[in-house]
């Protein structure tokens, strides 16, 4: 049984169809792309399964339970993390608060929300977020606020938030954008860890280099449709695939292949 | 003490509760511009209680609180579905609603006014002002204060993470009704006599500026609005009618220096890092 199925999921906004028939799977502990030109529906297909969006038809399922209609707070718990293109820290809180954010699946109940545990030295909220932070080597930035970070390090702390919720499944939108060579670099190598974890990766994203070396199963979308499945080299031999992405000039198409 | 310094230090305590009481559905984003109604609610609540049934002034006061809070807990619900300027406007037509409401209850004097005993005392406001801060600065050491702010900075992702953003909201409304009702009844009993008019929108806009003059980020915030707005006025006696042109040219300059108010989270980081680095060396 795949741990993510998009079954037929189709989504519209007033006239306007977005996502389109849109059927693939992503088996336990894969690490598989999702991408296509701009405006294709990738982001939206975040949101959909992670329920920001209402599906216009269609179902999806997560681990075998279908969660089209659970409610968006109830999907991390099953396992279901993202991190987000724009970078969605909070800015009033401190590093370590946002991390501390990542591990409120795992502190629910009402004791574990009134507990002083800031007043309580060494509680193991704090203590783990650090340690989370030290293992990335982040654990410089922990009493910052995240307005005062340089780029590179809110993408991997937006990041680190994300994996600290413990997900099954890790949905990446455009992790390397902005990123110089060395950070993509760094990211390659801390997506394969959490990846040797067993954790499930899907990403978006536009570096198709990057994108060839982490995943080994590529979906390709354009508006809203699936075009292709496969591995990149399969993808890319793909007539379709490569209308999408160079237009309708089929000549220069075929001189650049 | 003088007569006058304990009357100040009254003033300062009262304004405290009822700031903190604006200052929590602040902290999750949501602007309350009722609070004086809810105050109402806990003075005349408390007053009747205690004048009609003989009640102890403590019962009557945890009444008063508890009947404002359980007003919150109900409106809350319609309430917090509008957002931003609309809620803003809600809470106003609340607050408003309120005052009508007491100024048509004969039981409570309507309009004459209500004659308010035991008398609560320095001691007594003082006391239970103490109680409300120690409460809501432990409730500001836990995991609620931190998703109370994770809710005005990004419900979105705050709800992605697990977290019930409209059940902090409705928490976070509600405690604060209550603690607006135990403001209302240390007014009522300290001053002894309610009118309807006590309580009109201008002390509701009052306690909102108390915590956005003073900062919506750290407890320490509405504490120094409420302070500025008490204490200003009577430094500034001498300068007889100008006083209030010169205070409201001193609200606009700290609105614009200072928008995100007096007392910030970054800045609180800052002076406990200057501690943590004083003790280390």
């Amino acid at each position: 049984m795949s741990l993510l199925a998009l079954d037929d999921v189709g989504k519209n906004f007033g006239g306007l169809v977005v996502v389109k028939n849109l059927s693939f799977t992503v088996e336990a502990g894969q690490r598989v792309a999702l991408i296509g030109p701009n405006g294709a529906g990738k982001s939206t297909v975040f949101n959909l399964i992670t329920g920001v969006y209402p599906l216009t038809s269609g179902r999806v399922l997560f681990d075998g339970v279908d969660i089209t209609h659970l409610p968006m707070r109830r999907r991390i718990g099953l396992g279901v993390a993202r991190s987000f293109q724009n970078i969605r820290l909070m800015g009033h809180l401190s590093v370590v608060e946002n991390i501390m954010l990542g591990q409120q699946p795992k502190a629910g109940g009402l004791a574990a929300l009134l507990t002083p545990y800031r007043l309580m030295p060494r509680h193991r909220w704090i203590e783990e977020a650090r340690a989370a932070l030290d293992e990335a080597g982040l654990g410089a930035y922990a009493d910052l606020s995240v307005d005062s970070l340089p780029y590179g390090v809110r993408k991997r702390v937006d990041l680190l938030r994300a994996v600290v919720a413990n997900p099954k499944m890790l949905l990446l939108d455009e992790p390397a954008a902005g990123l110089n060579e060395r950070e993509t670099e760094d990211l390659h190598d801390a997506l394969m860890a959490i990846a040797a974890k067993g954790v499930t990766l899907v990403v978006v994203e536009h570096d198709m280099h990057f994108v060839d070396r982490l995943c080994e199963r590529v979906v390709v979308i354009n508006f809203g449709e699936k075009i292709a499945e496969g591995t990149m080299a399969e993808v890319r031999a793909s007539p379709l695939v490569r209308e999408a992405y160079l237009g309708g000039d089929a000549t220069v198409g075929a001189g650049h292949a | 003490m003088s007569g006058y310094g304990e009357a100040i230090l009254v003033m300062l305590a009262i304004n405290i509760v009822v700031a903190l009481a604006g200052y929590l559905p602040l902290a999750a984003g949501q602007l309350n511009l009722g609070i004086a109604g809810f105050m109402a609610v806990g003075g005349y609540t408390s007053a009747y209680l205690t004048s009609a049934y003989h009640l102890p002034m403590g019962v009557g006061m945890a009444a008063g609180a508890a009947a404002a809070g359980l007003l919150g807990l109900l409106v809350a619900v319609p309430v917090l579905r509008t957002s931003g300027i609309y809620l803003a406007l809600a809470t106003f037509a609340l607050g408003q609603v309120i005052q009508a409401a007491f100024l048509n209850i004969e039981a409570v004097g309507a309009a004459a006014g209500y004659p308010v005993k035991p008398y609560a005392g320095f001691t007594v406001v003082l006391s239970v002002a103490f109680g409300v801060l120690v409460a809501v600065l432990l409730l500001s050491r836990t995991r609620f204060a931190l998703l109370l702010t994770a809710t005005k900075n990004d419900p979105l992702v705050t709800e992605l993470f697990g977290v019930d953003v409209r059940a902090i909201r409705v928490a976070a409304f509600s405690l604060g009704a209550l603690i607006a009702g135990i403001g209302g009844a240390l007014y009522a009993h300290h001053y002894s006599y309610l009118e309807p008019q006590n309580f009109n929108i201008m002390l509701s806009v009052y306690i909102a500026l108390y915590v956005l003059l003073g900062g919506t980020q750290t407890v320490a915030g509405p504490i120094v609005g409420a302070a500025f707005f008490t204490l200003l006025p009577e430094l500034l006696r001498a300068g007889s009618h100008w006083r209030f042109v010169i205070f409201a040219v001193l609200i606009i300059l700290v609105m614009a220096v200072r928008p995100e108010g007096l007392i910030t989270g970054a800045l609180a980081r800052r002076l406990r890092f200057g501690k943590r680095r004083e003790a280390a060396s």
